[in-house]
């Protein structure tokens, strides 16, 4: 079971990493050519809630998995002090896998539940902490299951479910028990369904956005901002602003925002979905991609790199491949369900293109270069 | 042949094979990671939650049932506590709005009462604990 939420997390934030197409422009965060690369590949442009399917996997199994991972930690914690401490050389290597494994577990979903929660005391950059110790924790996990394979085999069979002697988890000398292993098991289960509860509104939506109480971004938040145009450091935009479409290098033209209303305007229900695990869906209206790409005579444009008024930022940029910025869906947004953007949501244009990363969904787009 | 590996590796080639490639990626992996305070984290985490935070919950558990000996009520205790301690030692941060202004810069709103919140859910799985044993001990009667 643990084995199997584990299984997810790990795909799915492996996925979550190639969904940002670190292979174009200036989007890798991990210094280029460094991340393994068979793991980047296009990322699809639809079915449209891909991206928040992933990360609400990563994010709600991760969290759900917690009581889970504690109660398999406690379960083996006899062995930490097994006697004699080391049999072999090959005893050696499984104790040394031993802390790699429960060291990565613990510092992967450590990191990664303070990242969600916007709380950072360490002195590492998350990113690729949190991508390099998946390295670390994934090669540890699966070496610990290729060796542990046939004991669990054996148990699944013989239905004793703990072997004893050495390398068996059985306690030596264990205390009496104070709890079923019914107990115990439904102890944990209840444990994860709170946690659930409290979590997955804020990926899930619906009503159990309310019961998210404990999320960062649920209970009753249905359109939650990702930093504020105050701490983008994005002042006033007044009329003077105008959209800079430049296509190889030479500036094209510049349109104000009555040019671009002016266009033809699509609406779509398009999600925007978070790494951190939270997503919302709204009705967004503006101008496809593809018809600003077609109206700066670049209709056949194999990337755009949208660039936005923020001063400093990893994502005050980002470049999309050729598949998103040709899909039906994907708007340059002015208007969401029938208003005028909210400046905290990227007032006066932002991009929106559907299975995307929330952050590459760039705000107060400046300038868009197309090549 | 094997036998001989085996005596004096104590497994088999391909354990000692697959142990040497996956410590390769791990060794590579951490050549990336050793700056900042990365170590102190990685083996700290396993250290506290081994040698602190295990042994304080187990701890914690005795001292609530009384000693040694299996009391009646003790599940009634164990289960709403692990589950409200679960929740706080992954909600901890927003809990006790450690990170407040990062919190409002992102959201542009202030915190709801994530505390509030978490001792309103904890009484309340408490109470319902309480009240299966109340009708436990009747039952017993």
């Amino acid at each position: 079971m643990l084995l199997v939420l584990v299984g997810v997390v790990a795909v799915t934030g492996f996925l979550s990493h190639a969904a940002y197409n670190p292979y174009l422009g200036h989007n890798a965060v991990i210094p280029r050519g460094q991340d393994f690369k068979p793991f980047t590949f296009t990322w699809p442009a639809s079915p449209s809630w891909l991206y928040a399917l992933n990360q609400g996997l990563h994010v709600t199994v991760g969290i759900v998995a917690v009581p889970l991972l504690l109660a398999k930690l406690w379960s083996v914690i006899p062995r930490l002090f097994e006697f004699p401490p080391v049999r072999s050389v090959a005893h050696l290597f499984e104790r040394v896998t031993a802390l790699a494994l429960v060291g990565g577990a613990i510092f992967q979903f450590g990191t990664g539940i303070f990242d969600v929660q916007l709380y950072y005391p360490w002195h590492f950059n998350f990113v690729e902490a949190h991508y390099y110790g998946a390295w670390v924790f994934c090669s540890a996990l699966v070496l610990h299951v290729g060796t542990k394979f046939p004991v669990m085999v054996k148990a699944f069979r013989t239905r004793r479910e703990l072997l004893e002697g050495p390398g068996g988890l059985v306690a030596p000398d264990p205390a009496p028990p104070t709890i079923s292993r019914r107990g115990f098991l439904g102890g944990v289960g209840a444990a994860m369904g709170g946690m659930f509860i409290l979590t997955a509104g804020q990926s899930i939506g619906g009503p159990l956005r309310k019961a998210a109480l404990l999320a960062p971004r649920g209970g009753g938040d249905d359109f939650p901002v990702n930093k504020t145009a105050a701490f983008a450091k994005v002042g006033r935009v007044d009329a003077s602003w105008r959209l800079k479409l430049v296509v190889n290098g030479r500036h094209v033209v510049s349109l104000s925002r009555a040019e671009l209303l002016a266009l033809p305007q699509r609406s779509y229900d398009l999600p925007i979905a978070c790494v951190e695990g939270w997503s919302t869906t709204q009705r967004w209206s503006g101008v496809r991609l593809a018809d600003l790409a077609r109206h700066a005579g670049a209709p056949n444009a194999s990337q755009v790199q949208v660039e936005s008024l923020q001063p400093a930022g990893a994502f005050r940029q980002t470049t999309l491949a050729a598949n998103e910025l040709h899909a039906e869906q994907s708007l340059l947004a002015l208007s969401v369900n029938g208003a005028e953007l909210p400046l905290d949501h990227g007032f006066p244009a932002r991009i929106i293109v559907p299975a995307l990363p929330g952050v590459h969904n760039t705000k107060w787009v400046g300038e868009m270069r197309f090549t | 042949m094997i036998a001989w590996f085996r005596r004096h590796y104590g497994a088999t080639p391909l354990h000692l094979l697959g142990h040497l490639a996956a410590f390769a990626v791990c060794i590579y992996a951490l050549t990336k990671l050793l700056k900042g305070n990365f170590v102190e984290y990685f083996i700290g985490g396993a250290l506290l939650h081994d040698l602190v935070f295990l042994p304080l919950y187990s701890l914690l558990d005795r001292v609530a049932r009384g000693g040694e000996r299996p009391v009646r009520y003790a599940n009634y205790l164990r289960i709403p506590a692990v589950m409200s301690g679960v929740m706080l030692v992954v909600y901890f941060p927003l809990i006790f709005g450690s990170e407040r202004v990062n919190y409002v810069h992102d959201t542009g709103r202030q915190p709801p009462e994530f505390l509030g919140r978490w001792l309103l859910i904890t009484a309340v799985l408490f109470l319902i604990s309480a009240f299966s044993y109340a009708v436990a001990l009747r039952r017993a009667r």
